[in-house]
């Protein structure tokens, strides 16, 4: 019963704190992959020669 | 292949991170209780100020370290490692002293009260904010590298006095409990949920300037591809 008050009084900054640190998390998760993303495509650039076909055989 | 499972083996340190300090938040508002002294429901306010000060020591000396590595090899990587753990020092700083000041409304009627903690850690953030200011305001890289890592030095110096001395200077009657490190200063919910703050914001830190410094990494790439492609077509 005193952990349920506990919880009911600080609910609303439990909350808070809660969504700002998820959205935080989601956010570094989907920046980690872009830069994973273009990390690949400069190494794939980086190794194909000058004046030879693109990575997409352009 | 060991690349892409070094990859993924990386991303599972990240949700464990993750996953982490989502339980140390729910442990300080479900399993640690108000303590005795401070204002209604302040208390667990301790549990993430406490740890992001801490942090952004960690981080401001890990600076230092870089900065000493930069002037010693003269390696562009190594003074933008240091650059960017003071980013993320002054980065926790800042949100050591929101929390710190949100703590002071509750406990001590006012958001600022030139407690010598506080004044420290405001001087603090200054002397790095400067340090910011004297990177942009050289244009040469390597210039800019050895007057940065010198001053990273200075400041990596002058920070355990701010922090560790002048606090407990006795004649300065900082507002700050003054005995929770000592045996019997804190109880066993708050020293558990504390220390674990402190591995969980140890691993955001470890992400964070990892991300920062493979941003770096690439937009230094793409500015170099430029120019040797300017200086191809010239």
């Amino acid at each position: 019963m005193s952990l349920l008050y506990h919880v009911a009084s600080h609910q609303g900054t439990l909350v808070v704190i809660l969504v700002i640190w998820f959205g935080l998390f989601l956010y570094l998760v989907r920046l980690d992959r872009r830069i994973a993303e273009l990390e690949e495509s400069t190494s794939a650039s980086s190794r194909v020669p000058p004046g030879s076909a693109g990575p997409r055989g352009e | 292949v060991s690349k892409k499972r070094a990859s993924r083996g990386l991303a599972l340190w990240k949700y464990l991170v993750g996953a982490w300090i989502t339980a140390v938040v729910l442990a300080a508002f479900l399993y640690v209780r108000q303590a005795q002294g401070f204002a209604p429901g302040t208390s667990r306010i301790m549990l993430f100020h406490v740890p992001m000060a801490m942090m952004s020591v960690i981080a401001f000396w890990t600076s230092m370290v870089y900065a000493i590595h930069a002037l010693r090899k003269r390696e562009t990587v190594a003074d933008m490692k240091s650059e960017y753990a003071a980013e993320l020092g002054l980065l926790f700083g800042i949100l050591a002293t929101v929390t710190g000041s949100i703590f002071a409304a509750g406990n001590w009627n006012s958001f600022w009260n030139w407690d010598p903690r506080e004044t420290s850690m405001l001087v603090l953030l200054m002397i790095y904010g400067a340090y910011f200011g004297l990177r942009s305001a050289v244009e040469d890289d390597e210039r800019r590298a050895a007057l940065s890592a010198v001053y990273n030095i200075f400041a990596g110096v002058v920070m355990p006095f701010l922090v560790f001395v002048v606090p407990r200077i006795p004649a300065l009657e900082s507002l700050h409990p003054q005995n929770i490190w000592k045996s019997g200063g804190m109880s066993a919910d708050y020293r558990i949920v504390l220390y674990s703050g402190l591995l969980g914001y140890l691993g955001l830190f470890v992400w964070l300037f990892q991300l920062r410094l493979r941003a770096g990494l690439l937009a230094q790439r793409d500015e170099t591809q430029s120019l040797t492609s300017g200086v191809m077509v010239k």
